[in-house]
This record gives C-alpha cells, structure tokens and sequence, in this order.
C-alpha cells in the first residue's frame, strides 16, 4: 500500500533571510536581493551581482571539520538549512527513531571552493597544495553524511546531483525512499555557494545578466545567481500522525523528464518540462484544474522562460494565462541545486499563508510570455496544490507536487 | 515492507577494464588470480592500474566525444556495450522509455580542476567557457544521457562505493512506478595524475602497491579503473520483448554508520534489508560479492558485519572481493562487484580473492582459490570510510525473483 | 588566415575541412551553442583578440569569420 509522505519541518538559508516567516515577508514584499557582492570576487569581475546570504554565528562551522585556511561553505549553508528543518520537526531522534531516518542532499557544484582553492595555491605551492583532507572535502556526499552524523541517522544517505534540478531530485528521490520502505523520514534539501567557475562559464556562454534577471520580461538577459540551502524533513504520514508532528504540507508525488536536447540548452519546444509535468499529475492523480501555484524554474534567459511557458500552455491550455506561475529566483538569484529546494519550501509558505509569491524586475512583459507572473508584489489567492519546476544542464528536468493538509 | 516491489532483470551489461572489456574476460582473469594493479614508480610506488590503449571510438562513435574527459568516455563506451547486449536503441525502444542513472562522485573533478586552474592562471577570456558545464558531478550522467536519448530521465547520484548499488535500488523504483521502461544504470572512475595525488594524500592507498584484501596485512588499495553499465528492466517487460537476462536485482537495501562503533552495525542492517526486501534468507546465497579493498580498518568492519549476517551459514557461503584484482574504482566498485556476482552465478563458479594471505576476521569462508558454487542468490556489500553502506541481493537468470 | 579558421572550424564541428565558406555553421556545420563558446575561445586565442559579445553573430560562416578577425586584428 502507498505511504504517504507529509512535510513536518522547512529550514532555509537565502539572500532573503534564514528565518522562514522573515523570508516568506520578504518574497512578498517583492524585495529583490540581488546587490553588489561583498564577500565574493573574481579578479576578471569588476562588479559582480548576486544574492549572498548573512549567516548568524551560530551557524558557522567549528576549525575542527575543516582545515583553518578554508570555510567550508556549502557545507555550512546546507547543516544550517538542516538544523532549521529539523528543530521546526521536533523529531525524536530516539535510537529507533534514528536508525530510520535518512538524509538526501543535492548539490549542483558543492564545495567547489575547494578546488578554487586549490587553484589559488597551486602557482605558488603546486601539488603541495593536496593534502589528507582534499579527498574527504571535495566528495559532495560531505553535504549529506556530516548532517547524518550531526543527527546520529542511521537509514540511507544519498547525495543527488542533478545541476539546477538537484534540489527536487533530492526530494523525488527522498520520497521514493519512504515508499520504498527504506526509511520513515527523510531528511531532502540540497545547498550552493556562488560558485567562480559557474559565474565565468554563464558569462561566456552569453546567459550571465548584465544588471539583474528579469524572468519573463521583454528585455530578460540571462542569470544572476545566489547562494543558499534549503531543507525539508519528509516524513511518513501515519509515523508523523502517531507522534503528534505537525504536518505543514504533502510531498504528493512527482514527475521526471530529460531532454538529451544539447549539453546545456533545453528543448526550445517545451517538450521536456511537458512531460515532466504530464508525469506529476498523473502519478498524483491531480487534476488540471486543482493547480493553483506554479513555482516556475524561471531563470531570466530567453529560451529557458519561453521554454517553461510553452510546456504551461501545452499541458493547460487557455488556462496556463490565469494559473500564477512566478520565479523568486527573481527576487534571491539562481542558487543553483538549492533553487529548487528553497521553492519547494516557497511552496509550502504559500499553503500555509495562502498566498502566492511575485516574480520582479518585470518592466515590460514578454508577448511571449502570456501568463500571471504575480509581477511585483504576492497576493493572497487560494492554494491548495503546487507545482515545483526545475530543470538542470543536459535535460533533466522535474516536477514535484506538494499539498496542502487540512 | 518491502524496499523493491519485484525483481527487475539486468538485459544487458558493458564492462571495460584493464583485465578485459567483457564480462566474461574479465570473469576469466579474476579466476586466473590475474591482478590489473603494478607499483607505480611516479607515484612512490603506489598501486595503480589503467586501461591500455583505450580508444573509445572503438566502442561508441558519439557526437562531441572529443570534448569529453576519459571519465566520461569511458562511460559512453560501456552504456554502448549495454545497449547493445539488450538490444534496445530508438528503432526498439522509444527514447522516452529510456532512463539513465549514473554513479559518479569524482568524474567530474579533473574537469573542474583544469577548468578552475584556467581561470586562475589565464582568466575568464582565455579559458574555454565550453568546459563549465562538463566540471559540475552530473556532467558525465548527462552526456550519457545526451549521447543516447535517455529521455525519461538522467539523475547522477555521487555516495563513493556505495553509488552504484543505490542507484540499481533507485532504478528498480522508478521501473516499477512506470518512469521508463528501461534504465542503464552507469558508472565510471578514472584517475588523472591529479586525482591518483588526491587520492594518495588521503592515506587510502598500499604503499608499496601490494592490495591485500581481508588481510591482517591491510595497508591500502590501490587505484584501479573502470567503467560498467547495466540495463535493467521490468521482468515482465523484460520477458515481453524476448530480452535475455543475466539475472536480477532482487532486494537493496542502504543504511548509515553516525559513530565509529556503529559501522559494522549499519552494514549488517543493510545486509538485512537487502534480503529482507528480496524475499531472502541466508539460506539462500550461494556466495557474497564484497567490497574489500585492502584498507584494513574497513575491510575489518565489512567481515564482522559479514560474520553476523551469515551467522551460522558463515562456513558455507564462499565470500570473493574483486579489489585485489582491480582495485579501487570508487563509484564503479559496486558495479563491478556486481558483475562479478552475475558471471559467479551463471558460471557457479567463485574466482579467489587476489592478495589474501592470512584474513583478519575468522570464521568466513574467504573464496582463496577457484572453486564450484551451488546455485542460489548472491548478495553484494558496499561502504566507504564516512560511514554509508549498501547492499543488493541478485538472483541468476532463470531464478526470476523465486523467493522461498 | 583562412585556412587556419577553416581547421578550427572543422575541429569543433567535428566534419572534414572542405565546406563552403559560405554554409552556415549553424545549420548546416551543427555549430550549436555549445560549440561555439568553444570556438569563440579557440578563435580568441589562436589569434591574440577579443571578440564582443555583440559580435558573435558574424560567425555565421567562414567568410564573415574571416572578415570578423581582419577587422579586430586591424583594430589592435
């Protein structure tokens, strides 16, 4: 018999806030975080735009997980994500309890900064510049397995990596787990730093904004990009229900696709994203009518927004006018793997609050583009089930459908 | 609870190595007690062994294959082999139908270093842009998948040892809910002369190149190369198309170790699991694939853990380790234990184990030399240092999913 | 000049090197968008410029290219 799979706890650390409430207030005012980096440069960079977020103290890292030269920041990001999602569950962490709960985390790029790092010291210092702990540091599983061992868990730990759709294979993946039996809760989220590499390959590949991005406008010129984590806690209904949890939302299901269209270009037709979507609703027995929020992968490039609308139309029809589909990542950059993750929590402040966040930066809408973006500010609106888009270099692209509980 | 809701059949196999490019080559070698693994002086003598003249055109004539780094290369080349064996291309299958899942923690980090080094040294305009979308973990997956129109899905999973078996539990998942009706699931390790540096820094490997599995001469392994790739199907899909099967995945089951203490526990559990979910006890195997490597302290934990799961069976039930033969292959380890399992089955024959002298944990029946082995189920053991642990249960073609 | 042009295209388009300098590397050479931040990177370094990105466009065919890298290399 199918389980079902409840949300009992969200963490997120963004450019809008580490507090859930602070960063739903946020959104809805249509702040849009992309400023002048701070802590991030690259010599080839005269200014650099982006979301960086602001982490307390308590959530840096002690000396002893990494060497003194170097923050672990992906690392960082993704167990503070965790620590919120886990103390808002309240879960039991008893042996039992313990020894079936799992963490799956996605990741696009990790600790990339360790080899940045590397790359730093490698004029001066060459080889000398490997030592003991390399290994250990650059292996994304890192994300996953320290935030096992800070929980003490003892069921699967997996680490997904699926470029920008990491987040929500994390929670696809996660979900199959508890179905599968594998584990009674899950801990799915996924974390990216802004990452050098990634700014200079987006920068020559021509799909780096030159101000900041405007998914759906007229005049949209690419990414700009965030740091950031976020994490939910999955858990199977009836064990949520049996310990008293609270249960803010349901992970329903989801649906998955690949272009294998062009090594970083979707295909212009929509085709992938259609059949992603197609997928989710059929596996989760969701009608077309019972969407009312789409949380839209919604980069700012041209044919990535195109893209996403065609598939909109494809699978609902006029309707794909009136369904309000907006892009935060208008508001805290494109955080890579963890964009979907954080939306996915987006979604779930949106249940909760009924209310849909906006997409900014929307000056002239594209004709193209004919949809509800929510431009400018969120609004109250009734929302019951949501869709989270993503999709990820070479094709991979995934829907997942969270609902709200009464 | 069951964690596969029936046996999924493996339809077609890829495999390349420096002991041979099919199974049963490489099936030959391990059983001639051969080893891929020679000390190599430009490293201080660790163990390392390579493909020789690996030539992937050979294989797999692919759009872009040029642009990609041996890693990925290699991966091409055994989906292409896989491909082949089951028979499915877009004339038989439509690429709709076809999933990919790659095992790949590393394949992408010689790409990252270079790409990065670049920027530093030459900045943003005189490095080639073109190269940033291949650094990123799930670059090689998803050239696989580009390569050939795995349309359903392509998701890479990066869990060291243990990603291989994880992403055959993962694939047996997503046939039985209808997400495809085949997946190739593929992985793939290469060392460039960085990443053998990596790797040797962090103290995992023999130094004077001897792997001795098992052994209370444990001083490390070495660093092999590989790249296998399986087809798994529905059986019912399977039977449907007339496919032939080398046999099936029957049960999986992952766990993870928080503390020191609990490693050969969490192992143990997956062991479980995995025959739990297949409908299996140990009364049933014929023989264990497992993932001894010759890093003593692991090699310790998988043979207690062995040793409890087998219980009484223990004296019975031949256990064999590929390592010594081919070393550490990362992500590709499980596969390759895998492989082995399957041609062991189907042969009933279980190779020694390469470079066991005098075992550290008693009372196993460690495979020290070729020998015949009854039919039955074998079940195959993975963990890796930070604490994860796998394990898959897989039964012989012609046992489809027969439980007790 | 052109003749060098010609081997690079050739080797990121992956076909042999006798193609029209007129035929569009797009259409008809599979010069995807892909291949030509490679090409552009190739294009840069084998002959010392900087192409705009507001210049990409005259890659378009051999010809152009010619005309393009005459004209930044003019320009130095």
């Amino acid at each position: 018999m199918a389980r079902r799979v409840a949300i009992t706890g969200c963490g997120v650390v963004t450019p809008a806030g580490c507090e859930l409430e602070l960063f739903w207030d946020s959104l809805m005012r249509g702040e849009c975080m992309l400023k002048p980096l701070r802590t991030f440069a690259f010599r080839d960079f005269d200014s650099l735009i982006g979301g960086e977020v602001t982490l307390p103290d308590a959530d840096f890292l002690p000396a002893s997980i990494d060497t003194d030269r170097y923050r672990a920041r992906c690392l960082e990001l993704a167990l503070a994500a965790t620590r919120r999602a886990v103390a808002q569950a309240a879960l039991p962490f008893d042996l039992a309890f313990r020894e079936r709960t799992g963490a799956v985390i996605g990741t696009t790029l990790g600790e990339e900064r360790q080899v940045g790092d590397l790359s730093d010291r490698w004029g001066t210092v060459g080889e000398g510049a490997i030592d003991a702990g390399f290994l250990a540091r650059s292996d994304s599983h890192r994300l996953a397995s320290v935030a096992a061992e800070r929980y003490g868990l003892g069921g699967p730990v997996v680490l997904s990596a699926a470029a920008c759709s990491s987040g929500n294979a994390a929670i696809a993946t996660a979900y199959d787990l508890i179905q599968m039996g594998a584990a009674d809760c899950m801990i799915a989220g996924a974390a990216d730093t802004l990452v050098r590499s990634i700014y200079c390959g987006f920068f020559r590949m021509g799909a780096l904004s030159k101000t900041v991005c405007r998914p759906y406008d007229k005049n949209r010129d690419g990414v700009s990009f965030g740091e950031g984590a976020g994490v939910l806690v999955l858990e199977d209904f009836e064990s949520a229900r049996k310990r008293g949890a609270r249960i803010y939302a349901e992970v329903a299901g989801f649906g998955v696709s690949n272009d294998a269209h062009h090594i970083t270009a979707p295909d212009p037709s929509g085709n992938g994203f259609m059949r992603a979507i197609k997928q989710a609703l059929a596996t989760t027995g969701t009608a077309l009518e019972a969407v009312d929020y789409v949380s839209a992968h919604g980069t700012g490039t041209q044919y990535s927004d195109l893209c996403e609308v065609r598939a909109l139309y494809a699978i609902f029809g006029e309707r794909a006018k009136s369904i309000p589909m907006s892009s935060i990542k208008s508001m805290i950059g494109h955080t890579n793997g963890a964009a979907s993750a954080i939306e996915a929590v987006a979604c779930v402040m949106a249940m909760t609050h009924q209310a849909v966040p906006p997409t900014v930066n929307v000056t002239e809408q594209d004709p193209e583009c004919v949809i509800d973006c929510v431009p400018g500010r969120g609004r109250a609106a009734k929302v019951g089930t949501c869709l989270n888009l993503s999709a990820g270099f070479g094709g991979f692209n995934a829907c997942v459908v969270l609902r709200g509980v009464s | 609870m069951s964690t596969l809701s029936a046996p999924v059949a493996i339809t077609g196999v890829g495999v390349l190595t420096p002991l041979g490019d099919t199974p049963d080559l490489v099936f030959s070698a391990l059983c001639e007690g051969r080893t891929s693994l020679s000390p190599a002086a430009e490293y201080g003598g660790i163990g390392l062994a390579a493909i020789a003249d690996f030539e992937a055109t050979k294989y797999a004539n692919v759009r872009n294959l040029r642009m990609y780094n041996r890693t990925t290369r290699l991966a091409i080349c055994a989906a292409k082999l896989a491909l082949t064996e089951a028979r499915i291309d877009p004339a038989t299958l439509p690429p709709e139908e076809l999933g990919l899942l790659m095992a790949s923690t590393y394949g992408h980090l010689d790409v990252l270093i270079e790409y990065d080094r670049s920027l530093v040294a030459n900045g943003v305009q005189r490095t080639n842009g073109a190269l940033m979308p291949l650094a990123i973990p799930s670059a090689p997956g998803a050239m696989v998948a580009l390569a050939f129109g795995a349309k359903a899905f392509s998701m890479t999973l990066s869990d060291g040892g243990s990603s291989s078996l994880d992403a055959m539990g993962l694939a047996a998942r997503w046939l039985a809910d209808g997400r495809a009706r085949a997946c190739l699931v593929v992985s793939a390790f290469s060392a460039s002369p960085d990443i053998v540096r990596v790797v040797s820094r962090a103290g995992m490997l023999a130094p004077t190149g001897a792997v001795h599995p098992f052994d209370v001469r444990g001083s490390g392994t070495g660093v092999g190369e590989a790249a296998v790739a399986f087809v798994l199907e529905r059986s019912q899909d399977a039977s449907a198309r007339g496919a032939v099967s080398r046999g099936y995945v029957c049960g999986y089951g992952a766990t993870f170790a928080s503390r020191p203490g609990e490693h050969a526990g969490a192992l143990q559990r997956a062991a479980k699991e995995a025959l739990g979910s297949a409908g299996r006890s140990v009364d049933d195997l014929a023989l264990v694939s497992a993932g001894a490597s010759g890093v003593r302290a692991l090699d310790s934990v998988e043979g207690r853990a062995l040793s409890a799961v087998l219980g009484s069976r223990a004296a019975q039930v031949p256990v064999m380790a590929v390592k010594g033969a081919l070393g550490e292959t990362l992500d590709a380890s499980g596969s390759l234990q895998v492989l082995a399992a399957l041609v062991a089955l189907e042969k009933r024959t279980v190779p020694p184990i390469v470079g066991l002298g005098e075992p550290e944990v008693q009372g196993l029946s460690y495979s020290t030399q070729q020998a015949s082995a009854r039919e039955g189920a074998a079940l195959v053991t993975a963990l890796s240092r930070d604490g994860a642990c796998s394990a898959i249960v897989l039964s012989g073609a012609g046992r489809e999913g027969a439980a007790r | 000049m052109e003749d060098e042009l010609r081997q690079i295209i050739a080797k990121i388009a992956e076909t042999s090197a006798d193609f029209s300098a007129d035929a569009d590397l797009r259409e008809d050479l599979d010069v995807d968008s892909h291949r030509a931040v490679e090409l552009v990177f190739e294009i840069e370094r084998v002959f010392d410029i900087k192409i705009p990105v507001t210049r990409f466009d005259e890659l378009r065919t051999l010809k152009k290219a010619v005309a393009l890298v005459t004209s930044l290399k003019g320009a130095r």
